[in-house]
């Protein structure tokens, strides 16, 4: 799973939020690292869409313009659970070797 | 939504269009205040045709559709280039004056064919010349060319195989003849050891330079444009609830498609190789086609029953695309008229 895919499911995990809301949400989850545009935004929804990971919660009209909530499916929610797991096994692993290392770095010394 | 915004709009794939097109231009005004600016709509157009050429996924029947799909394309691609390079082509002489240049005037000519082209010529040399040997008729033709103008190559003589290896074989003669060029136009003046047998000349335009181009632009265009519709297919398939019969009426298209798409590469590749300017046109290999997608009784054969071939795989792809078609899953298009 990508990054900004990630991102996106972590944004709607706690509640449902629109285009906007995500690009924002997605902003701050990354402390700025990942800065979502409109068009990779749609495009990365229109897929978990058909991928059943997320569906349309709401739609809003303001201005006549459309504003569309979306929220995780159960089945996004099993995924981006799966992918936490997943990612915080790796993270675990990670700092465990580096501890290693830093323990054969100090021995060394 | 303003005209602009459909104009920037264009540059996303229909289904992202249909279900967020709204959504899109909401998203953006409301990042922008209202004002988004240049770069926010170059950004907007980048990303749309970035969205066109993505594939769904790397599910092996998404893979397949558009590698079949780029496959088809290009053939196709090659079939149009080569068919709009074939009328920049320098158009053939008149065959009778030709023939008079030729063969001199006191030929009796016994064929005079012009076809799109190529040009076919056999006759008789006049009295004087028809007692000299079948080599001194050639080097007549060959002289009198010369001074003419033309760019003349050395006379060759074709012996038989089989002499060559030491046999004898009584049914095959020996030859002599030469190429030349004047212009556009380049001929081959052959003539058999038999005084019954007359001098045989083909003429063929000479290949202009921007024949190759075209085909190869074509090519590319076709391979660009397979990609993107293999990806269009490819959503469709992934997100269609009538898959399996898209399928089976995609694969009946493609089994129409190996042979011609099979024909057009290989008449690439031998247009590409042929050297003498005698200039094989890609698509003339769409008339090679095997029994029963050609009409033997037609000669020379006909490019026809493959262009009928290809047509009836590609409207068969088209098919299926539109068994493909259905609704999201989920229903969503935008409410909000635009």
């Amino acid at each position: 799973m990508q990054e900004a895919t990630f991102l996106i499911l972590t944004a709607l995990a706690a509640q449902p939020r629109h285009g906007y809301g995500i690009i924002q949400s997605v902003e701050a989850l990354s402390e700025g690292d990942v800065k979502l545009r409109p068009g990779t935004l749609y495009g990365a929804l229109d897929r978990l869409v058909n991928q059943g990971l997320i569906t349309v919660e709401r739609e809003e009209a303001i201005k006549g313009r459309l504003r569309r909530y979306y929220q995780l499916s159960q089945r996004g929610t099993t995924t981006l659970a799966e992918q936490t797991e997943r990612l915080s096994r790796q993270a675990a692993a990670a700092r465990g070797q580096l501890g290693i290392r830093a323990q054969l770095s100090g021995g060394a010394a | 939504m303003t005209m602009i915004n459909r104009v920037f709009l264009a540059a996303y794939p229909a289904r992202i269009r249909r279900a967020h097109g709204a959504e899109l231009v909401t998203t953006l005004a409301e990042m922008t205040g209202d004002r988004p600016s240049r770069a926010d709509r170059v950004w907007l157009v980048l990303d749309g045709l970035r969205e066109r050429f993505q594939l769904p996924g790397r599910q092996p029947l998404s893979v397949l559709a558009v590698a079949l799909a780029v496959v088809v394309g290009g053939a196709v691609g090659l079939a149009a280039g080569s068919l709009a390079g074939e009328q920049t082509y320098p158009s053939l002489p008149a065959a009778a004056p030709l023939a008079e240049q030729i063969l001199g005037p006191d030929a009796r000519l016994a064929n005079l064919q012009r076809e799109r082209s190529q040009l076919t010529i056999t006759g008789h040399l006049g009295t004087a010349a028809g007692s000299a040997t079948h080599e001194q008729q050639v080097k007549a033709i060959h002289e009198r060319l010369a001074a003419a103008g033309w760019e003349v190559a050395p006379i060759e003589h074709a012996r038989p195989a089989g002499r060559a290896a030491g046999r004898e074989d009584p049914g095959v003669l020996d030859q002599w003849g030469f190429r030349a060029q004047s212009g556009e136009l380049q001929i081959s003046v052959w003539k058999y050891a038999d005084p019954s047998q007359p001098v045989e000349v083909l003429g063929y335009p000479v290949r202009p330079a921007t024949y190759l181009p075209l085909v190869f632009g074509g090519l590319l265009v076709g391979l660009v444009a397979g990609w993107l519709i293999g990806v269009a297919m490819a959503h469709r398939l992934e997100s269609s609830r009538h898959r399996l019969p898209a399928v089976v009426v995609a694969a009946v298209g493609v089994a129409f498609l190996v042979v011609p798409t099979g024909r057009l590469y290989q008449g690439l590749i031998l247009s590409s190789r042929s050297t003498d300017g005698t200039g094989l046109l890609v698509h003339d290999s769409l008339a090679w086609m095997p029994w029963p997608l050609r009409d033997p009784t037609v000669f020379p054969d006909s490019i026809a029953p493959g262009v009928r071939t290809l047509l009836i795989g590609l409207a068969l792809a088209a098919l299926a695309a539109a068994v493909a078609h259905r609704a999201r899953p989920d229903g969503i298009e935008n409410p909000i008229p635009s």
